[in-house]
């Protein structure tokens, strides 16, 4: 009970990460209908600029999250368009090539600059690490809180952004119809741009915490980090905000369950759990089938 | 061989034919019986649900209730390639060719079905499979060629003007060989003088591939013109029924029409 | 002069091995430039079995590299294991090495098959999603297997390949899938492409046409697989992952994806183009990734998407007065 209780704070802290970074793909797919396999290299750059925030400016953490998120924001606004707008309107599958190009060009530019490099890094402690013992037995740590807690109350302020404000209904309401949306006056160029921008800030976000809970970083972090996150959003069902966040928790709690179980199965768990899953809802688990209107 | 009886039982019987989306009962027990070589109309305003009949006559739709018999054989449950190769061929309301194909390619798919070599042949490509591919190409152009289509047999269907698609669509459905040709709106877009040429083609079609036709449009002239009998629906439930005379007076149509503030027949 | 043109592709394969071997001879190339040709050559039939599941078929696969180390391991282990060299004579090894590399691809083909059947029914990235999931869980279980060297990677793998035997493979996949996709099958397969609700309607049966295209895609990987064990010597789980996979759909892409010009140019290309780059060293990748995002962006349809060699394409003789446009 006590063990199992353990597991479970670990597989949430690690789940709430994985759906912070799996709203990008979510939001980012909800819109455009882009896997955007540069997300995950955006994940790094957060951790990069926390790490860099840290040491060089000796930045807290409230500093160090927010610079991690603004600048991989800015980045993504950027790649969006430059790389991905002109190939909107042409086959779909150019803009996934691209965006593999802008991953790949992403995780080895910074290996070659000289103050980053291909080498591991530690990542600095931005906050006071302290156990605390919950009356169960198990035990619950600084870095853990704040992980659930940033990580929580991120979602709950994007969660408020797409149902509460303009920008979120013009959000949805380009994702079910651009041409529709675009002529109701809403200027879908810009509202494209704002997905990027906070899918991305959630997933500089997303690094920082991770880096806290698991403190080596270095530029390929991302791709592993990404794919995970990715297959939490495909699994929650790919284009729902909501199942990008169940999504995340699930393969969270599973690899910690997984590994503990046997540790050569953490890593293939996600991808059994996600074809189960798709099996029988193949629209994953809160994603809609869409029927064809003939 | 073929006893009276044998003759005068219907190709096309559909009974009770239901479907519901969500809440919203888009057909409701349709039923229609359709002889042997018949030109039907079935008309109705905007989202009375004909094409959704369409949609479940071709397998694409799973009616929630209901029975197809296409020539004694209940087709519900069915997968739509099943629906083809016993018959039933059909056009898309909005055009629905295969658009970066030549105008060619599009009806040589619509004889895959009738093509029989396996696969190993095909791999080596032998000579049985040159002789097929040959026969094939032939057996295409003319088609084409009956439809007047043979000087866009190589233009890609994207680029053909509308009209043209609209009858290469019809070539590629008479491709599969059909019993029963369902046409979605064939004069959808078609200004008076094509619609005119389109009566007699349609006439014309019936005759030379020995098909039965069911015909949704709605351009009344075209369809009083042409159809023997005529259904009508309205809110997916069958309103009236028969020939065209009376469908023309029928208060039930003409309120139907009205009260959407749409055409008046 | 027909004859002469159908046999022109099998003259320029011949002529192209007795360019390289006589250019080998002579020295001009190096055994290290002949063993990137084979690679490229190796990596065009992967890409094309991948073209015939995405470009032509019009489905989205990402996981081809799991089949490739399905076809590899398989026929590695058939060499290896079941009948190794030790135990034949000289003139035999061929004969098993011919039949591992078949055996190897039947294998993987049976695994296409199994997946793909349940998983053709997701449509678009769903089915992305469960093709790179399988990939990495095939991989996984290769790591589990002790008798292939599991984590440690399987050695000792007879080194059987040779440019004569991936040119003959080669050139035997490109003969056979051109054949197949100008086939009443292949254009089974395109029509599912273009517009499946309509192919249906059309009478093809559309699941058995994606399940069937996404077999032979998967087979065609495994035959490569094995070419690439008995070229290597050596195989690792970890040479699979996902982002190999992301290799092949890079070359397909780029390359025009519903194009076998295409494909062969794209894998070669961009098989070639990183090793030309290696005296940058870490820059390579670099401009690789730069690369990719300009060839996208001033060639969103790839280098030769939508357009064919005119050998690639069967050529039909049409009937008297309908010669037309042709
Ligand atoms: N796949 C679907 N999902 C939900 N509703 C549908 C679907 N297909 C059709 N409907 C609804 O069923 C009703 C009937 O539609 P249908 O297309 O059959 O009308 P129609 O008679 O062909 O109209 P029109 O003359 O405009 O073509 C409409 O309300 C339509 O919105
Ligand atoms: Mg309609």
């Amino acid at each position: 009970m006590r063990e199992t209780l353990q597991l479970l704070i670990y597989g949430v802290q690690l789940g709430v990460i994985y759906a912070l970074i799996a709203l990008g793909y979510t939001m980012v797919y909800g819109i455009i209908n882009l896997i955007n396999f540069a997300h995950g290299d955006l994940v790094m750059i957060g951790a990069f600029v926390a790490y860099f925030a840290a040491e060089l400016l000796g930045a807290n953490f409230p500093l160090a999250i927010f610079l991690a998120m603004l600048i991989p924001a800015c980045l993504s606004v950027a790649i969006e368009r430059l790389a991905y707008r002109p190939l909107r309107d042409k086959p779909r599958l150019s803009a996934l090539i691209t965006a593999i190009g802008v991953s790949i060009f992403l995780e080895n530019f910074p290996r070659m600059l000289p103050f980053i490099g291909p080498n591991y890094r530690p990542f600095p402690m931005l906050i006071p690490f302290k156990n605390f013992t919950l009356p169960t037995g198990a035990v619950l740590n600084s870095i853990q809180i704040v992980n659930i807690l940033v990580s929580v109350a991120l979602m709950v302020a994007l969660t408020y952004i797409v149902h509460r404000t303009k920008v979120g209904r013009a959000m949805r309401a380009v994702s079910f119809n651009k041409d529709a949306a675009s002529l109701m006056g809403i200027n879908v160029n810009r509202i494209i741009a704002v997905t990027f921008f906070l899918g991305a800030a959630l997933a500089g976000a997303g690094g920082v915490l991770y880096s806290m809970t698991y403190p080596m970083i270095d530029v390929l972090m991302g791709i592993w980090l990404g794919t995970k996150a990715f297959i939490a959003a495909v699994l929650g069902g790919i284009g729902s905000v909501p199942g990008a966040m169940l999504g995340g928790l699930i393969m969270g709690i599973c690899e910690v369950v997984a590994t503990a179980l046997y540790s050569e199965l953490g890593y293939g768990s996600g991808f059994v759990i996600l074809i189960l899953i798709l099996l029988f809802r193949p629209a994953g688990l809160l994603g809609k089938v869409k029927i064809e209107k003939v | 061989m073929t006893t009276p009886q044998e003759t005068s039982r219907p190709i096309l019987d559909v009974r009770n034919l239901s479907i519901a989306f969500g809440g919203l009962k888009a057909v409701t027990n349709f039923t229609l019986s359709l002889p042997e070589g018949e030109l039907a109309g079935l008309i109705g305003p905007n989202g009375a649900g004909k094409t959704t009949v369409f949609n479940m006559l071709t397998g694409i739709y799973a009616p929630t209730e209901g029975e197809i018999l296409f020539r004694g054989e209940n087709l519900v449950g069915k997968p739509t390639h099943d629906y083809t190769i016993r018959g039933i061929a059909r056009t898309f309301q909005n055009i629905r060719l295969f658009k970066n194909l030549s105008a060619l390619d599009n009806i040589k798919i619509a004889r895959h079905p009738r093509i029989t070599y396996g696969l190993v042949p095909a791999f080596l490509r032998s000579r049985s499979v040159t002789e097929t591919e040959r026969q094939v190409e032939e057996e295409c152009l003319v088609l084409l060629e009956k439809l007047n289509l043979l000087p866009f047999a190589d233009t890609l269907a994207t680029n053909l003007p509308y009209g043209i698609q609209r009858r290469l669509e019809i070539a590629r459905a008479l491709a599969t060989s059909p019993k029963l040709l369902l046409l979605d709106e064939p004069a959808a877009g078609m200004n008076p003088q094509e619609v005119d040429t389109l009566a007699d083609s349609i006439t014309w079609i019936r005759k030379e591939f020995q098909v039965t036709i069911l015909l949704i449009e709605h351009h009344m002239q075209l369809v009083m013109e042409i159809c023997n009998r005529i259904s009508v629906l309205n809110f997916g439930v069958t309103i009236a029924e028969g020939q065209s005379e009376d469908i023309k007076n029928d208060p039930k149509v003409i309120e139907a029409y009205l009260g959407k503030g749409g055409k008046v027949a | 002069m027909d004859t002469l043109r159908k046999y022109l592709p099998i003259l320029g394969l011949a002529a192209f091995y007795v360019l390289v071997m006589a250019l080998r001879k002579a020295g001009v190339l190096t055994s290290y430039y002949v063993q990137i040709l084979m690679f490229a050559m190796i990596n065009c039939m992967v890409t094309l079995g991948l073209n015939l599941i995405n470009g032509f078929t019009g489905q989205f696969s990402i996981g081809q590299a799991g089949f490739v180390a399905v076809g590899g391991y398989t026929s590695a282990a058939v060499t290896t294991l079941l009948l190794p060299s030790s135990v034949l004579v000289p003139a035999l090894r061929p004969l098993v090495f011919l039949v591992s590399v078949f055996i190897g691809g039947i294998v993987a083909g049976i695994f296409g098959y199994l997946i793909g059947k349940p998983s053709l029914r997701l449509k678009g990235d769903y089915l992305a999603i469960v093709t790179l999931a399988f990939g990495e869980i095939i991989r996984s279980l290769i790591r589990l297997i002790p008798q292939v060297g599991g984590p440690r990677g399987f050695s000792g793998i007879p080194r059987y390949s040779n440019l004569l035997w991936i040119v003959l493979f080669f050139g035997g996949t490109i003969w056979v899938l051109r054949n197949y996709i100008y086939s009443s099958f292949g254009r089974a397969c395109i029509a599912c492409r273009e517009d499946e609700l309509a192919a249906g309607t059309m009478g093809v049966d559309t699941t058995k046409y994606k399940v069937m295209a996404f077999t032979i895609g998967s087979a065609i990987a495994g035959v490569a697989g094995g070419l690439l064990a008995h070229l290597l010597g050596y195989l690792h789980p970890d040479q699979f992952n996902y982002l190999k996979s992301i290799d092949f759909l890079v070359y397909l892409y780029a390359g025009g994806a519903g194009s076998m010009t295409g494909s062969i140019m794209g894998a070669t290309l961009l098989t070639i183009l990183p090793e030309m780059l290696r005296f940058l060293s870490g820059w390579r990748l670099v401009i690789y990734g730069i690369a990719l995002v300009f060839l996208m962006l001033f060639r969103p349809q790839g280098i030769y998407g939508g357009k064919e060699l005119p050998f690639l394409i069967p050529k039909i003789r049409r009937p008297e007065g309908y010669e037309g446009g042709q």
